[in-house]
């Protein structure tokens, strides 16, 4: 990450979210970006809708660009279906751009870049940080991958409508989600037991199409962000805080799940004190879990300068009692108390 | 438990109700031509003050205790990372509602002097308490109560005296019924601040069996006759709160006064 001024007569910075095959890279999410304006903290989204993007006219092994445009197309308009979020992109055509390059226009497609071992592809953002709005954004797949367009996946290869899913939710302004369960690998990294979430930072792994699918997680994200009119009164939010030994626990995950529904939505505890919420639930009583970080790397969720406070040390707990959201209101404040391993 | 300690409630009332009857009166539900017989010097127009007569009215005031109900097993699953597109177990919860009293309030028509329909409301406040188990990274398993739930059913019943059956001396009447109505439930104040509420809701079904007793009629007044009733239903929940959408099943029986007019 990186910050520049002058830029248009306004300050803009660069975000970098990847999506990694066992590794992630540094970034600042969380469940949906946002940037310090004055004393409030500005939503990172699209100020005009629909979001015009290009495709580089660059294929790979086993996909051309217009698999890619098509698969590309079909990944917008999973999140276009989304009931509950207003959101839109328009394909403009294909470029001789790099998706790369500082050029006004949102482009994306295949670079070869070997040297990211454990990267399938990163989106990259200028936003003006007077306002939080995305002046651009591009996104790369590394071509030193395997990929499938296949309706049904392809051994060996990575899914590449799963993770144009995954990217365009960054592109909209989805940071990521640790709703997963991951295991540490012999050879570095870390291989995906299962997730909940298309924004989840580790990849499934090749031919598993899951992906495609939105979960409750990412469209909670999404329609916090492109809040459908309406949507805002029937829906609700809970918040608390998480603490140890009195103190407020910072970069606790938080899952809501609502049993009614099956539905797990998640974030952070994102200050000293502890605290958090959770929005764009549906209403009704939901059963509460916090669990330490330790799934993915932390700089998958947190920038640099807040790594360091994240506490990983304190055991899975729930809180004892339903949380009761409103439709169009909070719940009342709660107290999840936690321990030390 | 509870249940149980309402039936015998309930019984030991009855049975005060029949002495206190027995030795006053005669059988209130003999036929007309013998009871006007039996007491010729009152004022008792045997035909028109009998309860459970034809084109009358009753209005009954309850107190009931629901049992316990499961509503059922919801396990949070996540996508396990295998083609088979499984699902992954992260933890499971189930839920109850434990038992509850509740009051009811119902107005009956009776059609003939052998069916009747009815309109109620009953209004309870049980607790729905929840286990969490199975947690994939050995979180401890717990039960606890969840929330205190404000349940409604505002329902509507057939009933069909069994005039066969009845007993001490003609004054407790048997009956069985079935019903259905408009189930509402709301969730606990979520905010003290903005006063919200989560809504749920659904149908209810319902049959059962049980008795009116009615002392002897009242020579005059609006209200004819008063009485006991004792009411034991099964209820089947469509909708509502539930953890698998799954129908929420349970017993309820209680008693109450009963005004004929």
């Amino acid at each position: 990450m990186r910050q520049r001024t002058g830029i248009r007569r306004r300050a803009v910075i660069i975000l970098s979210a990847m999506l990694a095959l066992g590794q992630s890279w540094p970034a600042a999410a969380y469940q949906t970006y946002g940037v310090q304006v004055d004393s409030r903290l500005a939503p990172v989204k699209w100020s005009g809708l629909p979001v015009r993007y290009f495709v580089a006219d660059r294929g790979t092994t086993g996909v051309t660009s217009s698999q890619f445009r098509d698969a590309a197309a079909r990944a917008f308009t999973t999140w276009q279906n989304v009931a509950t979020a207003v959101v839109s992109a328009q394909f403009v055509g294909f470029t001789l751009a790099e998706p790369d390059e500082e050029d006004g226009q949102n482009t994306m497609g295949f670079l070869s870049r070997p040297d990211l071992e454990r990267v399938l592809g990163t989106t990259n953002y200028l936003i003006d940080d007077t306002t939080g709005e995305i002046l651009e954004a591009d996104i790369f797949f590394n071509s030193a991958f395997q990929w499938s367009v296949a309706s049904a996946g392809e051994s060996g290869k990575f899914d590449l409508e799963s993770i144009i899913l995954h990217e365009t939710g960054h592109l909209f302004g989805l940071g990521h989600s640790a709703l997963g369960e991951t295991e540490l690998q012999a050879g570095g990294g870390r291989r995906v037991i299962a997730a909940e979430a298309v924004m989840f930072p580790i990849a499934f792994s090749t031919g598993n199409i899951s992906d495609r699918t939105p979960r409750a997680d990412d469209i909670a994200g999404l329609s916090e962000i492109y809040p459908k009119t309406g949507f805002s009164s029937s829906s609700g939010s809970l918040s608390g805080r998480v603490t140890k030994g009195g103190q407020g626990v910072v970069g606790a995950h938080v899952v809501a799940f609502n049993p009614a529904t099956g539905a797990l939505v998640g974030n952070f505890t994102l200050d000293r004190q502890g605290h958090f919420t959770i929005s764009s639930l549906a209403p009704g009583p939901y059963i509460v879990r916090v669990e330490p970080l330790d799934d993915a790397e932390l700089d998958s969720f947190f920038d640099d300068s807040t790594i360091s406070e994240v506490d990983i040390d304190f055991r899975v707990t729930f809180y004892q009692g339903f949380i009761v959201v409103p439709p169009g209101g909070g719940s009342q404040p709660f107290e999840v108390q936690v321990t030390a391993k | 438990m509870k249940t149980r300690t309402a039936c015998v409630l309930a019984a030991v009332v009855m049975v005060l109700g029949l002495n206190d009857g027995a030795s006053a009166q005669a059988p209130a539900g003999a036929a007309e031509s013998r009871a006007a017989a039996q007491a010729p010097a009152r004022r008792i127009s045997a035909a028109t003050r009998q309860p459970g007569r034809a084109r009358s009215f009753e209005l009954t005031a309850s107190v009931f205790f629901l049992a316990p109900s499961s509503l059922g097993t919801s396990n949070a699953n996540l996508t396990s990372n295998d083609l088979s597109g499984t699902a992954y177990r992260w933890f499971s919860a189930s839920g109850e509602f434990r038992s509850a009293p509740g009051i009811e309030a119902s107005a009956s028509y009776n059609v003939t002097g052998a069916i009747a329909v009815e309109g109620g409301l009953t209004y309870s406040r049980p607790v729905i308490a929840f286990t969490v188990a199975n947690d994939a990274e050995g979180a401890s398993g717990f039960t606890a109560p969840g929330e205190t739930v404000s349940q409604f059913f505002f329902d509507a019943s057939l009933v069909a005296y069994l005039s066969r059956y009845r007993f001490a001396g003609g004054r407790a009447r048997p009956f069985v019924e079935v019903g259905a109505g408009y189930l509402r439930e709301l969730h606990g104040q979520a905010s003290a601040a903005s006063g919200y509420f989560a809504l749920e809701s659904g149908q209810v079904y319902h049959a059962g069996a049980g008795v009116k007793y009615f002392f002897r009629p009242r020579p005059t007044g609006f209200v004819k006759a008063y009485g006991l009733r004792f009411d034991a239903r099964f209820y089947v929940r469509n909708g509502g709160f539930t953890f698998d959408g799954s129908h929420s099943k349970t017993f309820a029986a209680g008693g109450g006064l009963v005004a004929a007019f």
